[in-house]
This record gives structure tokens, C-alpha cells and sequence, in this order.
């Protein structure tokens, strides 16, 4: 990927959430008390590089900061240390016409279809609010666009006229998608997009990403906490704990040889359909809080191979194999 | 199978007087479950597998009602008891665990007031043998330390605790069957693991049966001993976890298995079931499945019988499939 420029990179990102101290406790410390600024490593110097045409997953459990990262990456938050690149141009940087156009270029699929979309406007009005406003079509072209959107995603014209709530919810899903692909995306975050939905559903939509991805040439950022549906759709994947990446690298590696010990926990817990009983050999403790993060590596409390260094010293990402980082000092024992 | 099933349903019928009309929820449902076996209980939302375990727990509201059937625990048939005999039973000998417990665990009161509650609204014992009780099912699904969390209020567990805490309040009174419903749909990936492991561990030593109702065949293809598939209110194929996944014969089981994207090679178009599930009040006549299937003829206009496939193995369909299902793993 380093001869290519990506189409979207992030660069040492962090987010951070929090209060810092208020006047009256700033006031007592100057007498002698300890308050000091509290904040949560939501993400914590993140690196993410995603190619053109390329689906990467991010994987993760509750409270590790991926669906942050999302956000992050698709400009509804701001970082508050590193940089956002679009094509290898810093964000930040761009004229105010052009950071609109990468807002526009980069879109987002949420999990709940029904929280976002307005309840009070029409299937037809819902797709076509954003290309109105951005003067993409005009107004007498509107039916004509919502159709052949509608086409795209697999709804009947006739549903042009209803309202969210008279969707069911993979139609919902597709209405989501329809809006984000309206103002014409290179790039789709979708945050759990299919995690809502039944199976006989879910196959689906994840067919229509699959498909619109061939036919739009899309770049998908996949956040999931299901590895069956990453395994299936992305070319890489993306480990987080606890706010760091802990390991990345292409389906085939991380599913093949899996280095980290989260992973491998994750991969033997990852429910697949099989004909023998399983006896589970569950990893042991629960994920920790974010507001006191364990030192060093944040997996070494739950860890089976931990050592004495992972409580005390943060291990980097590293090359394990071709296109495949891994953060675990276990990999400096080799 | 010369024992009494722990726990046997037969011909569950339950309807709900609608202004529409009378909309039958569960038709014809059937099963047993004996000592110690785990039965997964798949659906997709709307299907019934949650409304069976509330007609076998008589938490129906109405206008919701058991219609007919039988529902067997041990061998007594809980329609015929009176609605106390019901209540003494519920929550002693058959218990319910739910996908979100906060509905099971009060937030005002400490964990082991409301252990104790459950202890005492059965049995006559001291406070003593009662706590003694608790922190024994506390330590049983795993919860470190079960003296101090005694104390400790709902809100100070993280989901997986109170998952747990809800599983030992269903195990107190040692229940011959515990349904649980989504327990784990909420739950991390490494903490669902856990309390499958917990759960597989409990029935092994206590003999206790557990349905467990869950729209994750993956989740319970490893941890069941029997799965039954429901569409529509109707059981369409139960056995075997190995037989049924191995050899699905239901055109909707064969979909199922075959649409969950583990089951497929990775960037291969999953199969899809066409259409969607249909509401239960138009329920088209004859198979419910009929307008998805592939195998539909006009003889599923007429409503299929249950037959069997192997032995313990039944399917209720036509045209069912005879050979096993490939997986691309």
C-alpha cells in the first residue's frame, strides 16, 4: 500500500473525552489539593491507512474506541492530536471548498436505521435532503433521482412516498444506505451497519454492499463486532482493544495466523456453526474500564501469556509477516 | 427414554384476540427435554421462540392465551393447576432468564436482599442457610468474591456480572428447567463465552434441562444437544444439533444455515432467502414458508404434516432435502 497514496489515512489520531478541572476545584488546588483533569483515551494514537477500493474491518468489543474511530475517520468529530489525510492531503489543511467535497466524499451508515432517520419526512425527501443542499440535482430532477437511487439499493419506486416507520428493517437499511450513497461517496463507514438485522436480512444487505462495492467501485471502512461478517467482506482487518490498534493485517493472516493474544482469544470464541459440542475455553475477566486503563499493554490483566514487561512497558505495532502488525512483546522472544 | 421428560410440550397452541381477528402465535408446537440436555430454541425475530417460553412460564398477558396443548413438568401438567399452583412453581421449578437482566434484577435493591427474596418466596429457611445458598449459586457462575458482591447493588455489575447474577437467582431453587431467552445477544464475544461455559458446566452438575431461545445458530450449534427451528409459530425441524445443522431438511433451516456469513467463503454473495417473514395475522395458507421456498409446489397450499427424517429427527414440510448440506469452511 506504500506506493499507492491511501485514499483516506489517519495519523497518530487521538480522542480524548472528558471534563478538566473547574474553577472551584482549580481554586483548591492552588491551596493544596490534588484534582487533576479526568479524561477517557477513547482512541489513543491511532494509525489507519485505507487504500481506494479497498473494504477494511475494524473489529473490537464494547468500549474499545472502534466506533470513535469511525466517527473520527469520517469527520464528525475531531481529533485531538493527529492528522486526517484524504488522498494524501492533510484535512485540516484544505480550503473550505475542499474539505466540503471530502465530506461529501466520505459518508456513513449507522447501526440504527430507525434512530437516524427523521420519522416526519418522506422516504423521498429523506434520500434527496443532501444532494438539494450540496445543488448536486435540482429540484424538478428529484423523483427522477430518488428512483434510479431506489434502484440501487433494491427498493420499489412505490415506497417513494412513505415514511421511516412504514419500513421494515432491512428496507430501513437500505433506505440508510440510499441516502448515503445520494450525494455520490468514494468512501462508506458503515458502524455495525448489519449488526440489528436477522440472518435471512443481514445476508441481504451484506450482499448489497458487496454488490454496490462492484458496481460503484466503494471503499468501505467495516466497523463490526462480528468476525464472521469481517471475515467475509474484508480484505483487511483491524484489531482494537482498549483505544489501540492491537493488531492488523489481511483476512487470510488474521484468520489464518492470528499473532496476538486478544485475537486468538477473539477467533476461539467467535461462534461458528459446528456439528460437535464445544467446550469453551473462555478468555478469563471482563474488559476493563476505559477511565483506568490497565498499564503497559491494556490485555496483559487477562492475558495467559503475559509477562512482566506488558504491565509496565506499551508494545508498538510491529511487522510480524508481509502486510501483518501485531502489538505483543511475545513477539521480541522469537 | 423410559424416564418422565423434565419438561414436555405437546400441540401448543397460543392465540391473541386482535381487533383483526383471533391471530394464532404457536401452532402445534411440540418437544421434551430431559435431565441435564440443553435445547436451542432458533428463530427469527417474530417467529415465536420467545412467546413459547412465556406460554410454558404462564407470563402471557392477556389478550394473549394458551389455547390448547399440553405443557408436562415432570409429568404434571401446569394448564390443569390452579393459577397459585402456577406461581409456587414459577421461579422454583422452572425459571426465565432474560436477554437484558435489569428486567430480571431490581436496581434498588442490594443482590443478596433479592437472592434471599427468591429463596424465601418458596421455602421456610434462615437467613443463614439462605445467604449460604446464594453464595454458593454466586460462586457456581463464576463471580469472584461472591461475599463482598452480596452487598453490592445492580448498577456496580457490568452487563456480564448481572448476566450471571440473573443466571444464579434462576438457579437458586435448583429448577428442573431454565428457560433462557437471548441471554448472550447483548454480551462481548469473550464474555458470551464465558457464560456459555458456565452454562454447559451448571447443566452437567445439577441435571437441570435449559431451552436455550436464541436467533444465533452458530451459538448454540456448540453448546445444544437438540435445536428446534421455528417459523412463523411452528416448529419446522427439530433434532440433533449434528443431525439438524449436518443435515438440514427444511428448506427454511437449509436457508438459514446457508445465509450466515461464516458458513460461506469470504467475498462469495451469501445465499439469501428471498422475501421477508411474514406478519402473523396474514399468514398465507397452507406452509407459512410456501411464498419463499424454492421447493414449493401446490401441494403446499395444504398445511405440512411433522415427518421424520431419522431417527429423533423430524421435519414439517413436503419436499424436504435428504442430503447433507456442504459447508464451505
Amino acid at each position: 500500500m506504500s506506493e499507492q497514496k491511501p485514499l483516506l489515512a489517519l495519523d497518530g489520531i487521538t480522542k480524548r473525552f472528558g471534563q478538566s478541572v473547574d474553577p472551584l476545584h482549580r481554586l483548591l488546588n492552588k491551596l493544596g489539593a490534588k484534582h487533576q483533569d479526568q479524561y477517557v483515551y477513547a482512541v489513543n494514537d491511532v494509525s489507519l491507512s485505507v487504500a481506494s477500493k479497498e473494504v477494511v474491518g475494524l473489529v473490537g468489543e464494547s468500549g474499545c474506541g472502534k466506533s470513535t474511530l469511525g466517527r473520527l475517520a469520517v469527520g464528525l468529530l475531531e481529533p485531538d492530536a493527529g492528522k486526517r489525510f484524504w488522498r494524501g492531503q492533510a484535512v485540516a489543511e484544505m480550503s473550505p471548498t475542499e474539505q466540503r467535497r471530502v465530506r461529501l466524499a466520505v459518508q456513513m451508515i449507522f447501526q440504527d436505521p430507525y434512530a437516524s432517520l427523521n420519522p416526519r419526512m418522506r422516504a423521498v425527501d429523506i434520500v434527496t435532503e443532501a444532494p438539494l443542499q450540496h445543488q448536486l440535482i435540482s429540484a424538478r430532477d428529484k423523483k427522477e433521482f430518488a428512483i434510479s437511487l431506489f434502484a440501487k439499493v433494491g427498493l420499489a419506486p412505490e415506497m417513494m412516498e412513505r415514511f421511516a416507520h412504514q419500513f421494515s428493517g432491512g428496507q430501513r437499511s437500505r433506505l440508510g444506505i440510499a441516502r448515503a450513497l445520494a450525494v455520490n461517496p468514494e468512501f462508506l463507514v458503515c458502524d455495525e451497519a448489519v449488526a440489528a438485522l436477522d440472518v435471512s436480512i443481514q445476508a441481504q444487505v451484506l450482499n448489497l454492499f458487496m454488490q454496490l462495492r462492484a458496481d460503484l467501485d466503494l471503499t468501505y471502512l467495516f466497523i463490526s463486532h462480528d468476525l464472521g461478517v469481517v471475515r467475509h467482506l474484508a480484505d483487511r482487518v483491524v484489531i482494537m482493544y482498549l483505544g489501540r490498534i492491537v493488531e492488523e493485517g489481511t483476512g487470510a493472516e488474521i484468520f489464518g495466523h492470528a499473532n496476538h493474544p486478544y485475537t486468538k482469544a477473539l477467533l476461539s470464541e467467535m461462534p461458528v456453526i459446528r456439528l460437535e459440542r464445544k467446550t469453551y475455553h473462555p478468555v478469563a475477566g471482563e474488559i476493563p474500564s476505559p477511565m483506568h486503563p490497565p498499564t503497559g499493554c491494556h490485555f496483559h490483566p487477562r492475558c495467559p501469556q503475559a509477562l512482566a514487561r506488558c504491565a509496565s512497558e506499551v508494545p508498538l505495532l510491529r511487522e510480524v509477516a508481509s502486510g501483518h502488525r501485531s502489538a505483543c512483546h511475545l513477539n521480541d522472544m522469537q | 427414554m423410559t424416564t418422565t421428560a423434565q419438561l414436555k410440550v405437546e400441540h401448543l397452541v397460543t392465540e391473541f384476540a386482535t381487533r383483526e381477528g383471533v391471530v394464532r402465535a404457536l401452532d402445534d408446537v411440540s418437544f421434551e427435554l430431559h435431565a441435564g440436555q440443553i435445547m436451542g430454541l432458533v428463530g427469527e425475530s417474530g417467529s415465536g421462540k420467545s412467546l413459547t417460553g412465556f406460554s410454558i412460564m404462564g407470563l402471557l398477558d392477556p389478550p394473549g392465551r394458551v389455547a390448547a396443548g399440553r405443557i408436562m413438568i415432570k409429568g404434571q401438567d401446569i394448564r390443569s393447576m390452579t393459577p397459585e399452583q402456577v406461581r409456587q412453581m414459577r421461579g422454583n421449578r422452572m425459571a426465565m432468564i432474560f436477554q437484558d437482566p435489569m428486567m430480571t434484577l431490581n436496581p434498588v435493591m442490594k443482590i443478596s436482599a433479592q437472592m434471599i427474596e427468591a429463596i424465601e418466596a418458596h421455602r421456610r429457611v434462615s437467613k443463614a442457610v439462605a445467604l449460604d445458598e446464594c453464595r454458593a449459586a454466586l460462586a457456581m457462575v463464576g463471580i469472584p468474591s461472591p461475599d463482598e458482591r452480596l452487598n453490592a447493588y445492580p448498577h456496580q455489575f457490568s452487563g456480564g456480572m448481572r448476566q450471571r447474577v440473573a443466571i444464579a437467582i434462576a438457579l437458586l431453587n435448583k429448577p428442573d428447567v431454565i428457560i433462557a431467552d437471548e441471554p448472550t445477544t447483548a454480551l462481548d464475544v469473550t464474555i458470551q463465552g464465558q457464560i456459555l461455559a458456565e452454562v454447559q458446566k451448571i447443566c452437567r452438575q445439577t441435571g437441570t434441562s435449559v431451552i436455550w431461545i436464541t436467533h444465533d445458530l452458530s451459538v448454540v450449534s456448540g453448546l445444544a444437544d437438540h435445536i428446534s427451528v421455528m417459523y412463523a409459530g411452528r416448529i419446522v425441524e427439530q433434532g440433533a444439533s449434528a443431525e439438524v445443522l449436518g443435515n438440514p431438511s427444511h428448506p427454511y433451516t437449509r436457508g438459514l444455515i446457508r445465509s450466515v456469513p461464516a458458513a460461506n467463503a469470504p467475498n462469495q454473495p451469501l445465499y439469501q432467502i428471498p422475501g421477508m417473514t411474514p406478519a402473523l395475522s396474514q399468514l398465507p395458507a397452507g406452509c407459512a414458508f410456501r411464498p419463499r421456498c424454492e421447493k414449493s409446489t401446490a401441494a403446499c397450499l395444504d398445511s405440512p404434516l411433522v415427518v421424520p427424517v431419522s431417527t429423533g429427527h423430524t421435519v414439517r414440510c413436503f419436499h424436504p432435502f435428504r442430503e447433507p448440506l456442504e459447508l464451505s469452511q
